[in-house]
């Protein structure tokens, strides 16, 4: 536990440090899934079994190896590339709700996996994992992930991604190999999904495989989606939207998933492309800039 | 004779029972600008899909620079220097028309994911040579004003020239375009006709399917005629328009 988490504890309700944390924890796994998504234009039902394979691998090296903490999450972050890699391969060959099928399938294979594997404990979970996760390491993974992420979009390989979510076959015709990239962002996507799995695992203490399954995925999709496909600070608002709004309408809890299909449906109505999809934040906000500097040096009358 | 840079022999394609190209020679020299003409449906953009490996030759070998090509992937054949356009144009519409430009120059950089993570010395320089690359060729092709707008948002003529810039940034060899002027009109298409023989002043090879006869008799140097997939004729535009054969498959046969 950190200094500063016990130095928090004393101002904020513990209970509001734990909705923090979750928080940052689900930032780190949509913004993973907005490179698959978002970017890239791949729709994944399966990002929480990523998630998933980041908690188990985690902390079944924590428990079993005792290796320091970081390394345990770097390791379940890798093994979630991993299986990235596995399920890219053949699934990256499907295009839009084909590949919203096969990831949606292979998201309940690893779930039913996790309940029956001696290792992880079955159906009754995996206890006694140590608490080492603080606020602190949550939100500098969640600004890294976020340097990441502006870093690998400003760049050629990002260039290639969004040309194969806008025109897959011009893509290609300039020389991107289509399938790698994909499959690339696909393991970048589920490394980052795995570290928030690493983090969410040794928070909680326990895992179980119902924790990673459909519904789990289907919140990190309205994740992103409502924030605005493929942008940063629009995946960053729809997590946060999103978390928080359950807290604050404690009473709806048990609606919860009704009202992330109604927001859905409304959505696609009014703003298909999300709250801030589209919306170029750095030009907003020179524009905003611009005009009241062009306000100012106008003199009055 | 000038060289032949890319080079057909017997190329059939066939879709299910449709035979869209039907065992098709073809030499394309360097340093001209070439047609390919033909009533609808004749196999035109076939002929270009199968040259960029979208499509796969049912028979028959595609040589571009005496090596064979024919069942090459697209990105491949991207690397070997034939960047093309496309008759239904496919833009990144929601990407910045300099975006779409530093796509098309692809081939000619090499930054990866780590590239990109840690950023070592040669990223920046690469940036800036793709920048400067772009940034020329839009000035080219007369959008250096629009770089910052959506592809979406140009004109259809403005879009048109947005994926030439796009495939000339890659310094390609040979340049394909399907249709160029398709929906422009006569001060457009008068335009991208000096921009075609600059570029082909360039030392670009320019090869052109296109339906605007006037367009195509006034630029291009020699043109091949396509109907039902076979080759009626090749030469230069004016024994191509006299040929009998090409005002039957054009405008029909005389009945008598």
């Amino acid at each position: 536990m950190s200094m500063l988490d016990d130095f928090l504890r004393q101002f904020i309700n513990p209970y509001y440090i734990q909705v923090l944390m979750l928080l940052g924890i689900y930032l780190i796994a949509a913004l993973g899934l907005h490179l698959i998504t978002g970017v890239t234009g791949q729709l994944s039902f399966g990002h929480a079994a990523f998630m998933s394979v980041g908690a188990y691998g985690a902390a079944l090296i924590n428990l079993h190896l005792d290796l320091p903490f970081l390394i345990c999450l770097l390791a379940g972050g890798l093994l979630a590339a991993l299986a990235g890699v596995f399920v890219g391969f053949p699934s990256m060959r499907l295009a839009g709700d084909y590949l919203g099928i096969a990831t949606l399938g292979f998201g309940e294979i690893l779930r039913v996996v996790f309940m029956n594997l001696e290792i992880t404990g079955g159906a009754r979970g995996l206890a006694g994992i140590p608490r080492e996760t603080s606020l602190l390491t949550i939100y500098v993974l969640v600004i890294l992930t976020i340097f990441a992420l502006h870093r690998l979009q400003n760049s050629r390989f990002g260039r290639a991604l969004v040309a194969i979510r806008e025109d897959e076959i011009a893509a290609e015709c300039m020389g991107i190999k289509s399938l790698w990239y994909k499959v690339g962002a696909f393991a970048i996507g589920s490394f980052f999904a795995g570290i928030a799995g690493g983090l969410y695992a040794h928070l909680l203490q326990y895992l179980n495989p119902g924790d990673f399954g459909f519904a789990r995925s289907f919140e990190l999709l309205c994740f992103v989606v409502l924030g605005g496909l493929g942008s940063i600070p629009g995946t960053v608002l729809g997590t946060t939207i999103l978390t928080l709004a359950p807290e604050v309408l404690r009473f709806s809890s048990e609606y919860r998933m009704m009202m992330y299909g109604l927001l859905m449906v409304i959505m696609m109505i009014f703003r298909p492309r999300g709250l801030l999809g589209g919306v170029d934040l750095m030009r907003l906000v020179k524009r905003v800039l611009g005009s009241r500097r062009r306000g100012t040096a106008t003199p009055a009358g | 004779m000038s060289e032949v840079l890319l080079e057909l022999r017997g190329v059939t394609v066939r879709f299910g029972g449709l035979t869209a190209v039907h065992e098709l020679d073809l030499n394309i020299e360097r340093g001209m600008i070439r047609a390919l003409i033909g009533p609808n449906g004749a196999g035109k953009s076939t002929v270009f899909n199968v040259v960029t490996g979208i499509y796969r030759p049912t028979a028959g070998s595609i040589r571009f620079r005496g090596e064979e090509i024919a069942g090459l992937n697209p990105y491949h054949i991207a690397y070997r220097g034939i960047a093309r356009t496309f008759q239904n144009i496919r833009l990144f519409k929601n990407s910045p028309v300099l975006d779409n430009v530093k796509v098309g120059r692809h081939p000619r950089s090499k930054s990866n994911v780590l590239g990109a993570l840690f950023r070592p010395p040669g990223f920046k320089a690469e940036e800036r040579r793709t920048t400067e690359a772009s940034l020329k060729v839009l000035d080219l092709v007369g959008l250096l004003h629009k770089k910052d707008e959506l592809a979406k948002n140009l004109s259809y003529g403005e879009q048109r020239r947005l994926e030439i810039a796009r495939a000339l940034v890659s310094d390609p060899v040979l340049l394909l375009l399907d249709e160029p002027v398709a929906g422009m009109n006569p001060q457009e298409k008068a335009k991208l006709m000096e921009l075609i023989r600059n570029i082909r002043d360039r030392g670009v090879t320019v090869f052109l399917v296109e339906h605007d006869m006037k367009f195509v008799m006034a630029l291009s140097e020699k043109i091949t005629v396509l109907d039902y997939g076979r080759k009626i004729c090749t030469g230069t535009p004016d024994e191509v328009q006299a040929d009998p054969r090409v005002i039957e498959a054009y405008l029909g046969k005389e009945v008598g």
